[in-house]
Protein backbone atom coordinates (compact mmCIF):
# COMPACT_ATOMS: atom_id res chain seq x y z
CA UNK A 1 0.00 0.00 0.00
CA UNK A 2 1.57 3.30 -1.09
CA UNK A 3 0.75 6.87 0.44
CA UNK A 4 -2.04 6.91 -2.18
CA UNK A 5 -5.23 5.74 -1.92
CA UNK A 6 -6.47 6.21 -5.44
CA UNK A 7 -4.20 5.11 -8.09
CA UNK A 8 -3.04 7.15 -11.28
CA UNK A 9 -4.49 5.63 -13.81
CA UNK A 10 -7.91 6.38 -12.65
CA UNK A 11 -8.87 9.19 -15.09
CA UNK A 12 -7.67 6.76 -17.92
CA UNK A 13 -10.28 4.23 -17.02
CA UNK A 14 -12.70 6.73 -16.64
CA UNK A 15 -12.68 7.18 -20.61
CA UNK A 16 -13.97 3.71 -21.07
CA UNK A 17 -17.12 5.18 -20.47
CA UNK A 18 -17.62 6.68 -24.05
CA UNK A 19 -16.78 3.19 -25.34
CA UNK A 20 -20.38 1.74 -23.29
CA UNK A 21 -23.03 4.45 -24.22
CA UNK A 22 -26.09 3.57 -22.18
CA UNK A 23 -24.43 1.39 -19.68
CA UNK A 24 -23.82 4.15 -17.16
CA UNK A 25 -26.26 6.67 -15.98
CA UNK A 26 -24.13 9.44 -15.69
CA UNK A 27 -23.72 9.88 -12.12
CA UNK A 28 -20.53 8.79 -9.82
CA UNK A 29 -20.22 6.16 -7.32
CA UNK A 30 -17.98 7.33 -4.08
CA UNK A 31 -17.25 4.55 -1.70
CA UNK A 32 -16.30 6.74 1.36
CA UNK A 33 -13.72 5.66 4.14
CA UNK A 34 -16.78 4.01 6.69
CA UNK A 35 -14.20 5.86 9.87
CA UNK A 36 -14.41 8.94 8.10
CA UNK A 37 -17.14 9.98 5.99
CA UNK A 38 -16.99 13.81 6.88
CA UNK A 39 -13.41 14.67 5.91
CA UNK A 40 -14.45 12.96 2.49
CA UNK A 41 -17.46 15.01 2.05
CA UNK A 42 -15.50 18.12 3.30
CA UNK A 43 -12.80 16.96 0.65
CA UNK A 44 -15.78 16.93 -1.68
CA UNK A 45 -16.92 20.32 -1.11
CA UNK A 46 -13.77 21.96 -0.91
CA UNK A 47 -12.09 20.14 -4.13
CA UNK A 48 -15.27 19.63 -6.10
CA UNK A 49 -18.13 22.02 -5.19
CA UNK A 50 -20.14 19.11 -4.07
CA UNK A 51 -23.08 19.81 -1.83
CA UNK A 52 -23.97 16.79 0.47
CA UNK A 53 -27.42 15.93 1.14
CA UNK A 54 -28.48 12.60 3.04
CA UNK A 55 -29.27 9.49 0.58
CA UNK A 56 -32.34 8.43 2.24
CA UNK A 57 -34.50 11.04 0.42
CA UNK A 58 -36.24 10.62 -2.41
CA UNK A 59 -35.42 11.75 -5.91
CA UNK A 60 -31.85 11.76 -7.71
CA UNK A 61 -28.76 14.06 -7.11
CA UNK A 62 -28.56 17.72 -9.29
CA UNK A 63 -25.75 18.18 -10.75
CA UNK A 64 -23.15 19.64 -8.32
CA UNK A 65 -24.64 17.36 -5.25
CA UNK A 66 -23.79 13.98 -3.24
CA UNK A 67 -26.44 11.64 -1.62
CA UNK A 68 -24.79 9.91 0.80
CA UNK A 69 -25.49 6.63 2.66
CA UNK A 70 -23.58 7.06 5.31
CA UNK A 71 -24.22 3.34 6.63
CA UNK A 72 -22.52 2.24 3.57
CA UNK A 73 -20.16 4.56 3.38
CA UNK A 74 -21.19 4.99 -0.41
CA UNK A 75 -22.17 8.49 -2.07
CA UNK A 76 -23.69 9.14 -5.30
CA UNK A 77 -22.31 12.38 -7.15
CA UNK A 78 -24.10 13.91 -10.21
CA UNK A 79 -21.33 16.03 -11.60
CA UNK A 80 -21.34 17.61 -14.89
CA UNK A 81 -18.62 17.07 -17.44
CA UNK A 82 -16.67 20.50 -15.69
CA UNK A 83 -16.86 19.28 -12.70
CA UNK A 84 -15.57 15.89 -13.42
CA UNK A 85 -12.11 16.45 -13.20
CA UNK A 86 -12.24 18.30 -10.14
CA UNK A 87 -13.87 15.36 -8.89
CA UNK A 88 -11.60 13.02 -10.30
CA UNK A 89 -8.83 15.23 -8.57
CA UNK A 90 -10.62 15.37 -5.34
CA UNK A 91 -10.62 11.45 -5.16
CA UNK A 92 -6.84 10.98 -5.61
CA UNK A 93 -5.74 13.50 -3.44
CA UNK A 94 -8.09 12.38 -0.26
CA UNK A 95 -7.38 9.64 1.76
CA UNK A 96 -10.86 9.30 2.73
CA UNK A 97 -12.65 8.57 -0.44
CA UNK A 98 -11.47 5.27 -1.40
CA UNK A 99 -12.68 5.08 -5.04
CA UNK A 100 -14.70 6.46 -8.05
CA UNK A 101 -16.53 4.30 -10.10
CA UNK A 102 -19.63 5.12 -12.58
CA UNK A 103 -23.06 4.64 -11.66
CA UNK A 104 -24.65 2.20 -13.86
CA UNK A 105 -28.06 1.19 -15.06
CA UNK A 106 -29.11 -2.68 -14.05
CA UNK A 107 -31.94 -2.65 -17.42
CA UNK A 108 -30.94 -3.84 -20.27
CA UNK A 109 -27.97 -6.00 -20.89
CA UNK A 110 -28.47 -7.90 -23.62
CA UNK A 111 -31.76 -9.37 -24.99
CA UNK A 112 -34.30 -10.37 -22.27
CA UNK A 113 -35.33 -14.01 -22.75
CA UNK A 114 -38.62 -13.86 -21.38
CA UNK A 115 -40.04 -16.76 -22.77
CA UNK A 116 -38.19 -19.24 -19.94
CA UNK A 117 -40.45 -17.75 -17.60
CA UNK A 118 -43.20 -17.41 -19.96
CA UNK A 119 -44.99 -20.84 -18.51
CA UNK A 120 -44.23 -23.17 -16.04
CA UNK A 121 -45.91 -26.40 -17.66
CA UNK A 122 -43.08 -29.40 -16.90
CA UNK A 123 -40.69 -27.88 -15.39
CA UNK A 124 -39.59 -24.40 -13.53
CA UNK A 125 -38.06 -21.46 -15.21
CA UNK A 126 -35.02 -22.40 -12.74
CA UNK A 127 -34.51 -26.25 -14.25
CA UNK A 128 -35.19 -25.20 -17.50
CA UNK A 129 -32.69 -22.10 -17.41
CA UNK A 130 -30.28 -24.60 -16.03
CA UNK A 131 -30.40 -27.54 -18.74
CA UNK A 132 -31.25 -29.64 -15.95
CA UNK A 133 -34.85 -31.46 -17.78
CA UNK A 134 -32.34 -32.73 -20.36
CA UNK A 135 -29.36 -34.05 -18.24
CA UNK A 136 -29.59 -37.28 -18.23
CA UNK A 137 -28.24 -37.36 -14.62
CA UNK A 138 -29.97 -37.97 -11.50
CA UNK A 139 -27.59 -37.58 -8.74
CA UNK A 140 -28.16 -41.14 -8.20
CA UNK A 141 -26.51 -42.05 -4.25
CA UNK A 142 -24.89 -38.79 -4.21
CA UNK A 143 -24.83 -37.37 -0.86
CA UNK A 144 -25.97 -33.85 -1.01
CA UNK A 145 -25.88 -31.33 2.34
CA UNK A 146 -28.24 -28.34 2.62
CA UNK A 147 -27.30 -26.63 5.81
CA UNK A 148 -30.25 -24.43 6.90
CA UNK A 149 -33.36 -24.41 8.73
CA UNK A 150 -33.66 -28.26 8.70
CA UNK A 151 -36.19 -30.22 6.90
CA UNK A 152 -39.86 -30.64 6.69
CA UNK A 153 -41.08 -33.46 9.11
CA UNK A 154 -43.01 -34.87 6.06
CA UNK A 155 -43.54 -33.76 2.43
CA UNK A 156 -45.47 -35.69 0.11
CA UNK A 157 -42.55 -35.04 -2.68
CA UNK A 158 -39.90 -36.61 -0.58
CA UNK A 159 -41.60 -39.70 1.09
CA UNK A 160 -39.53 -42.02 -0.90
CA UNK A 161 -36.13 -40.42 -0.50
CA UNK A 162 -32.92 -40.75 1.90
CA UNK A 163 -33.34 -37.59 4.34
CA UNK A 164 -30.47 -37.69 7.35
CA UNK A 165 -31.49 -34.71 9.61
CA UNK A 166 -29.44 -33.40 11.92
CA UNK A 167 -30.41 -30.60 14.32
CA UNK A 168 -26.90 -28.57 15.31
CA UNK A 169 -29.01 -25.79 17.09
CA UNK A 170 -29.09 -26.20 21.18
CA UNK A 171 -32.45 -27.58 22.34
CA UNK A 172 -34.31 -27.90 18.53
CA UNK A 173 -34.70 -31.04 16.47
CA UNK A 174 -34.48 -30.73 12.85
CA UNK A 175 -37.99 -30.33 11.79
CA UNK A 176 -38.26 -26.74 9.53
CA UNK A 177 -40.51 -24.60 10.95
CA UNK A 178 -39.40 -22.03 9.04
CA UNK A 179 -39.30 -22.83 5.23
CA UNK A 180 -36.00 -21.47 3.83
CA UNK A 181 -34.64 -25.08 4.49
CA UNK A 182 -37.13 -26.82 3.16
CA UNK A 183 -37.78 -24.38 0.21
CA UNK A 184 -33.63 -24.98 -0.51
CA UNK A 185 -33.48 -28.82 -0.30
CA UNK A 186 -36.35 -28.85 -2.88
CA UNK A 187 -34.52 -27.24 -5.07
CA UNK A 188 -31.47 -28.76 -4.94
CA UNK A 189 -32.86 -32.31 -4.00
CA UNK A 190 -36.32 -32.34 -4.65
CA UNK A 191 -38.20 -34.52 -7.89
CA UNK A 192 -38.36 -34.13 -11.02
CA UNK A 193 -41.85 -35.35 -11.52
CA UNK A 194 -43.60 -33.98 -8.43
CA UNK A 195 -47.40 -35.00 -10.16
CA UNK A 196 -49.64 -31.79 -9.65
CA UNK A 197 -46.28 -29.51 -9.43
CA UNK A 198 -44.19 -28.44 -12.57
CA UNK A 199 -40.51 -30.40 -11.74
CA UNK A 200 -38.80 -28.68 -9.21
CA UNK A 201 -35.72 -30.17 -8.13
CA UNK A 202 -32.08 -31.38 -9.46
CA UNK A 203 -30.54 -34.36 -7.71
CA UNK A 204 -33.28 -35.90 -7.93
CA UNK A 205 -31.56 -39.54 -6.54
CA UNK A 206 -29.46 -37.82 -3.95
CA UNK A 207 -29.41 -38.66 -0.75
CA UNK A 208 -30.52 -35.41 1.87
CA UNK A 209 -28.02 -34.41 4.41
CA UNK A 210 -30.76 -31.72 6.34
CA UNK A 211 -28.44 -30.11 8.93
CA UNK A 212 -30.26 -27.66 11.11
CA UNK A 213 -27.80 -24.63 11.48
CA UNK A 214 -30.24 -21.90 12.03
CA UNK A 215 -33.05 -21.40 14.03
CA UNK A 216 -36.59 -20.88 13.63
CA UNK A 217 -35.99 -17.82 12.95
CA UNK A 218 -33.75 -17.80 10.46
CA UNK A 219 -30.76 -17.20 12.57
CA UNK A 220 -27.54 -19.11 13.82
CA UNK A 221 -23.80 -19.59 14.91
CA UNK A 222 -20.49 -20.30 13.67
CA UNK A 223 -20.67 -22.99 16.53
CA UNK A 224 -23.63 -24.08 14.34
CA UNK A 225 -22.53 -23.65 10.79
CA UNK A 226 -18.89 -25.02 11.72
CA UNK A 227 -20.24 -28.34 13.36
CA UNK A 228 -22.41 -28.63 10.20
CA UNK A 229 -19.67 -28.05 8.13
CA UNK A 230 -17.58 -30.59 9.76
CA UNK A 231 -20.69 -33.46 9.69
CA UNK A 232 -21.61 -33.56 6.20
CA UNK A 233 -17.82 -33.71 5.13
CA UNK A 234 -17.55 -36.99 7.98
CA UNK A 235 -20.27 -38.18 6.14
CA UNK A 236 -18.90 -37.95 2.55
CA UNK A 237 -21.52 -35.52 1.15
CA UNK A 238 -19.70 -33.92 -2.17
CA UNK A 239 -21.09 -30.90 -1.73
CA UNK A 240 -22.66 -28.85 0.82
CA UNK A 241 -25.52 -26.19 0.27
CA UNK A 242 -25.49 -22.80 2.31
CA UNK A 243 -27.66 -20.09 2.14
CA UNK A 244 -27.11 -18.22 4.85
CA UNK A 245 -24.67 -15.64 5.46
CA UNK A 246 -23.32 -12.24 7.44
CA UNK A 247 -22.64 -9.20 5.94
CA UNK A 248 -19.44 -7.78 5.45
CA UNK A 249 -18.35 -4.26 5.75
CA UNK A 250 -16.16 -3.11 2.33
CA UNK A 251 -12.28 -3.92 2.56
CA UNK A 252 -13.23 -5.99 5.62
CA UNK A 253 -11.84 -9.26 3.85
CA UNK A 254 -12.88 -12.98 3.53
CA UNK A 255 -12.84 -15.18 7.26
CA UNK A 256 -9.29 -16.96 7.20
CA UNK A 257 -11.22 -19.89 9.39
CA UNK A 258 -13.30 -20.99 6.88
CA UNK A 259 -11.18 -20.63 4.21
CA UNK A 260 -9.34 -22.77 6.16
CA UNK A 261 -12.27 -24.77 6.76
CA UNK A 262 -13.38 -24.79 2.87
CA UNK A 263 -10.25 -25.75 2.07
CA UNK A 264 -9.95 -28.75 4.28
CA UNK A 265 -13.44 -29.82 2.99
CA UNK A 266 -11.99 -29.73 -0.81
CA UNK A 267 -9.08 -32.12 0.16
CA UNK A 268 -11.68 -34.57 1.93
CA UNK A 269 -13.69 -34.37 -1.00
CA UNK A 270 -16.71 -31.59 0.01
CA UNK A 271 -17.06 -28.48 -2.07
CA UNK A 272 -19.28 -25.97 -0.72
CA UNK A 273 -20.97 -23.67 -2.21
CA UNK A 274 -22.84 -20.26 -0.53
CA UNK A 275 -25.07 -17.82 -1.36
CA UNK A 276 -23.70 -14.31 -2.36
CA UNK A 277 -26.30 -12.65 -0.27
CA UNK A 278 -28.86 -10.17 -0.66
CA UNK A 279 -27.86 -7.26 0.25
CA UNK A 280 -27.52 -4.80 -2.55
CA UNK A 281 -30.26 -1.81 -3.82
CA UNK A 282 -29.59 -1.99 -7.62
CA UNK A 283 -28.80 -0.07 -9.27
CA UNK A 284 -27.86 2.54 -6.47
CA UNK A 285 -25.24 -0.12 -4.66
CA UNK A 286 -23.66 -3.20 -5.02
CA UNK A 287 -23.37 -5.26 -1.35
CA UNK A 288 -20.19 -6.70 -1.18
CA UNK A 289 -20.02 -10.80 -1.22
CA UNK A 290 -21.15 -12.00 2.40
CA UNK A 291 -19.64 -14.51 4.74
CA UNK A 292 -18.52 -16.85 3.94
CA UNK A 293 -19.58 -16.87 0.27
CA UNK A 294 -16.41 -14.40 -0.10
CA UNK A 295 -13.91 -16.92 0.48
CA UNK A 296 -11.85 -18.15 -2.23
CA UNK A 297 -12.19 -21.77 -2.11
CA UNK A 298 -16.02 -21.38 -1.52
CA UNK A 299 -18.36 -20.47 -4.65
CA UNK A 300 -20.04 -17.64 -4.23
CA UNK A 301 -23.69 -17.33 -6.24
CA UNK A 302 -25.83 -14.71 -7.60
CA UNK A 303 -29.22 -14.54 -8.50
CA UNK A 304 -30.84 -13.80 -11.71
CA UNK A 305 -34.35 -12.78 -12.78
CA UNK A 306 -36.33 -14.73 -15.18
CA UNK A 307 -35.30 -12.80 -17.77
CA UNK A 308 -31.68 -13.60 -16.71
CA UNK A 309 -30.46 -10.08 -15.79
CA UNK A 310 -29.24 -9.80 -12.29
CA UNK A 311 -31.47 -9.54 -9.08
CA UNK A 312 -31.63 -6.23 -7.89
CA UNK A 313 -30.73 -7.55 -4.29
CA UNK A 314 -27.55 -10.08 -5.65
CA UNK A 315 -24.07 -8.81 -4.26
CA UNK A 316 -21.31 -8.01 -6.78
CA UNK A 317 -17.87 -8.54 -6.54
CA UNK A 318 -15.33 -5.90 -6.55
CA UNK A 319 -13.49 -4.20 -9.00
CA UNK A 320 -10.74 -2.04 -6.88
CA UNK A 321 -8.32 -3.97 -4.46
CA UNK A 322 -6.90 -0.60 -2.78
CA UNK A 323 -6.12 -2.78 0.42
CA UNK A 324 -3.49 -4.92 -1.61
CA UNK A 325 -1.77 -1.41 -2.64
CA UNK A 326 -1.23 -1.16 -6.64
CA UNK A 327 -5.03 -2.17 -7.46
CA UNK A 328 -6.24 0.04 -10.63
CA UNK A 329 -9.57 1.45 -10.65
CA UNK A 330 -11.44 -1.11 -13.48
CA UNK A 331 -14.90 1.42 -14.49
CA UNK A 332 -14.83 -0.38 -17.78
CA UNK A 333 -15.78 -3.36 -16.33
CA UNK A 334 -18.90 -1.86 -14.68
CA UNK A 335 -18.64 -3.16 -11.38
CA UNK A 336 -20.56 -0.85 -9.62
CA UNK A 337 -20.07 0.03 -6.13
CA UNK A 338 -16.83 -1.92 -4.95
CA UNK A 339 -15.95 -4.19 -2.42
CA UNK A 340 -12.10 -4.01 -1.55
CA UNK A 341 -11.54 -6.68 0.30
CA UNK A 342 -8.22 -8.36 -0.42
CA UNK A 343 -8.38 -11.21 -2.09
CA UNK A 344 -12.12 -13.17 -2.47
CA UNK A 345 -15.27 -11.55 -2.35
CA UNK A 346 -15.83 -12.48 -6.35
CA UNK A 347 -18.73 -14.10 -7.50
CA UNK A 348 -18.09 -16.91 -9.18
CA UNK A 349 -21.86 -18.49 -10.87
CA UNK A 350 -25.08 -17.38 -10.78
CA UNK A 351 -28.10 -19.24 -10.97
CA UNK A 352 -31.83 -18.47 -10.29
CA UNK A 353 -33.19 -16.83 -7.79
CA UNK A 354 -36.12 -14.97 -8.33
CA UNK A 355 -39.41 -15.92 -8.65
CA UNK A 356 -38.41 -19.74 -7.58
CA UNK A 357 -41.38 -22.19 -6.81
CA UNK A 358 -39.73 -25.22 -4.64
CA UNK A 359 -40.99 -27.28 -1.62
CA UNK A 360 -42.06 -25.95 1.56
CA UNK A 361 -43.58 -27.30 5.02
CA UNK A 362 -47.05 -29.45 4.71
CA UNK A 363 -49.78 -28.74 4.65
CA UNK A 364 -48.90 -26.00 1.98
CA UNK A 365 -45.83 -28.36 -0.03
CA UNK A 366 -45.13 -25.64 -2.38
CA UNK A 367 -44.07 -21.87 -2.47
CA UNK A 368 -42.45 -19.20 -4.53
CA UNK A 369 -39.25 -17.49 -2.59
CA UNK A 370 -36.53 -15.53 -4.14
CA UNK A 371 -33.25 -14.69 -3.08
CA UNK A 372 -29.28 -15.69 -3.57
CA UNK A 373 -30.77 -18.41 -1.03
CA UNK A 374 -32.25 -19.95 -3.85
CA UNK A 375 -29.89 -19.68 -6.27
CA UNK A 376 -26.87 -21.49 -4.38
CA UNK A 377 -28.99 -24.84 -4.49
CA UNK A 378 -29.39 -24.50 -7.99
CA UNK A 379 -25.90 -24.74 -8.05
CA UNK A 380 -25.10 -27.13 -5.54
CA UNK A 381 -27.95 -29.88 -7.04
CA UNK A 382 -25.71 -29.47 -10.40
CA UNK A 383 -22.77 -30.00 -8.86
CA UNK A 384 -24.34 -33.59 -7.46
CA UNK A 385 -24.94 -34.37 -10.85
CA UNK A 386 -21.47 -33.41 -12.17
CA UNK A 387 -20.55 -35.71 -9.29
CA UNK A 388 -22.18 -38.84 -10.39
CA UNK A 389 -21.33 -38.06 -13.68
CA UNK A 390 -17.56 -37.75 -12.82
CA UNK A 391 -17.51 -39.90 -9.84
CA UNK A 392 -14.10 -39.96 -9.68
CA UNK A 393 -13.28 -36.00 -10.01
CA UNK A 394 -11.76 -34.59 -6.65
CA UNK A 395 -13.86 -31.20 -5.46
CA UNK A 396 -11.92 -29.01 -6.72
CA UNK A 397 -12.45 -30.87 -10.02
CA UNK A 398 -15.98 -30.16 -9.96
CA UNK A 399 -15.42 -26.70 -8.82
CA UNK A 400 -13.76 -26.22 -12.41
CA UNK A 401 -16.23 -28.29 -14.28
CA UNK A 402 -19.00 -26.32 -12.97
CA UNK A 403 -17.62 -23.50 -13.46
CA UNK A 404 -16.63 -24.14 -16.73
CA UNK A 405 -19.88 -25.79 -17.50
CA UNK A 406 -21.59 -22.17 -17.26
CA UNK A 407 -23.25 -20.12 -20.21
CA UNK A 408 -21.85 -16.66 -20.22
CA UNK A 409 -24.23 -13.96 -20.00
CA UNK A 410 -23.93 -10.58 -21.82
CA UNK A 411 -23.40 -8.79 -18.04
CA UNK A 412 -20.31 -7.75 -16.34
CA UNK A 413 -18.40 -10.74 -14.65
CA UNK A 414 -18.21 -9.12 -11.24
CA UNK A 415 -22.13 -9.92 -10.97
CA UNK A 416 -22.35 -13.06 -12.39
CA UNK A 417 -18.89 -14.74 -12.19
CA UNK A 418 -18.51 -17.54 -14.96
CA UNK A 419 -22.59 -16.99 -15.90
CA UNK A 420 -25.03 -18.78 -15.54
CA UNK A 421 -24.89 -22.78 -13.96
CA UNK A 422 -25.33 -25.24 -16.34
CA UNK A 423 -26.58 -28.99 -15.59
CA UNK A 424 -24.06 -31.96 -17.57
CA UNK A 425 -26.25 -33.75 -20.31
CA UNK B 1 -8.48 -17.37 33.09
CA UNK B 2 -8.39 -13.63 34.69
CA UNK B 3 -10.37 -10.95 32.57
CA UNK B 4 -12.76 -10.75 30.67
CA UNK B 5 -12.56 -13.57 27.83
CA UNK B 6 -13.70 -12.98 24.07
CA UNK B 7 -15.19 -15.41 22.30
CA UNK B 8 -13.03 -17.14 19.01
CA UNK B 9 -12.78 -19.74 16.43
CA UNK B 10 -9.79 -20.85 15.19
CA UNK B 11 -8.27 -22.72 12.07
CA UNK B 12 -5.14 -24.64 12.44
CA UNK B 13 -2.98 -27.09 9.95
CA UNK B 14 -5.39 -30.33 10.47
CA UNK B 15 -2.29 -32.38 9.64
CA UNK B 16 -0.75 -31.00 12.74
CA UNK B 17 -3.82 -30.79 14.86
CA UNK B 18 -3.04 -32.04 18.14
CA UNK B 19 0.36 -30.29 18.44
CA UNK B 20 -1.35 -27.29 18.07
CA UNK B 21 -3.86 -27.44 19.66
CA UNK B 22 -1.70 -28.00 22.86
CA UNK B 23 0.35 -24.97 21.79
CA UNK B 24 -2.94 -22.94 22.12
CA UNK B 25 -4.06 -24.33 24.93
CA UNK B 26 -0.50 -23.20 26.53
CA UNK B 27 -1.00 -19.69 25.29
CA UNK B 28 -3.94 -19.39 26.87
CA UNK B 29 -6.72 -20.51 24.98
CA UNK B 30 -9.94 -22.49 26.99
CA UNK B 31 -11.24 -24.64 24.18
CA UNK B 32 -15.28 -25.49 24.25
CA UNK B 33 -15.56 -27.26 20.97
CA UNK B 34 -13.22 -29.01 18.86
CA UNK B 35 -13.47 -30.37 14.93
CA UNK B 36 -10.33 -32.08 14.37
CA UNK B 37 -11.50 -33.60 11.28
CA UNK B 38 -11.53 -30.12 9.47
CA UNK B 39 -9.33 -28.64 11.86
CA UNK B 40 -11.20 -25.76 13.53
CA UNK B 41 -12.07 -25.28 17.08
CA UNK B 42 -14.03 -22.68 19.29
CA UNK B 43 -13.06 -21.63 22.74
CA UNK B 44 -12.60 -18.57 24.74
CA UNK B 45 -9.32 -16.48 25.39
CA UNK B 46 -8.36 -12.74 26.96
CA UNK B 47 -8.17 -10.16 24.66
CA UNK B 48 -4.29 -9.94 25.15
CA UNK B 49 -4.07 -13.43 24.09
CA UNK B 50 -5.51 -12.96 20.70
CA UNK B 51 -2.17 -11.89 19.11
CA UNK B 52 -0.03 -14.60 20.58
CA UNK B 53 -2.78 -17.04 19.08
CA UNK B 54 -2.21 -15.91 15.62
CA UNK B 55 1.32 -16.04 15.89
CA UNK B 56 1.45 -20.25 16.89
CA UNK B 57 3.09 -21.97 14.05
CA UNK B 58 0.08 -24.40 12.68
CA UNK B 59 -2.56 -21.92 13.19
CA UNK B 60 -4.29 -20.84 9.69
CA UNK B 61 -6.59 -18.43 11.30
CA UNK B 62 -8.40 -16.79 14.11
CA UNK B 63 -11.31 -14.68 14.33
CA UNK B 64 -14.40 -13.80 16.26
CA UNK B 65 -17.65 -15.71 15.90
CA UNK B 66 -20.62 -14.71 14.08
CA UNK B 67 -24.31 -14.48 14.06
CA UNK B 68 -25.67 -15.54 10.18
CA UNK B 69 -29.20 -15.06 9.05
CA UNK B 70 -31.38 -15.95 6.07
CA UNK B 71 -32.34 -13.20 3.88
CA UNK B 72 -35.25 -14.37 1.69
CA UNK B 73 -36.61 -11.73 -0.71
CA UNK B 74 -40.21 -12.98 -0.77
Amino acid sequence: MTDRPFPDDAQRADLGIDAQPGLYTGRHLLLLSDTDVGAALSALREGAGVRAYPGGASGTPDEGSAAVFDRLGVAVVSADPGRHEALLATARQAPSILAVELERWMFGFGAPTAAIAAEEGHATWGLRATGVPESACRAHGVRVAVLDTGFAPVHRDFADRVVVKVSFVPGRTADDRHGHGTHCIGTACGPRRPGTHPAYGIASEAEIYAGKVLDDAGSGTDLSVIAGIDWAVGEGCRVISLSLGAPVRSGEGYSRVYESLARRARALGTLIVAAAGNDSGRPGYVAPVSHPANCPSILAVAALAPDLSVAGFSAGGGTVDISAGGGTVDISAGGGTVDTSAGGGTVDLAAPGVDVLSAAPEPAGHARMSGTSMAAPHVAGIVALLAEAYPCASASELADRVLGGARALPVPSTDVGSGLVQAPR
Amino acid sequence: MTGPAVRVIVAVDPDRYADVVSALRRAGLEVDREWPRTGTLAGRAEPACVPVLRGIDGVLGVGAPRTFRITPQG
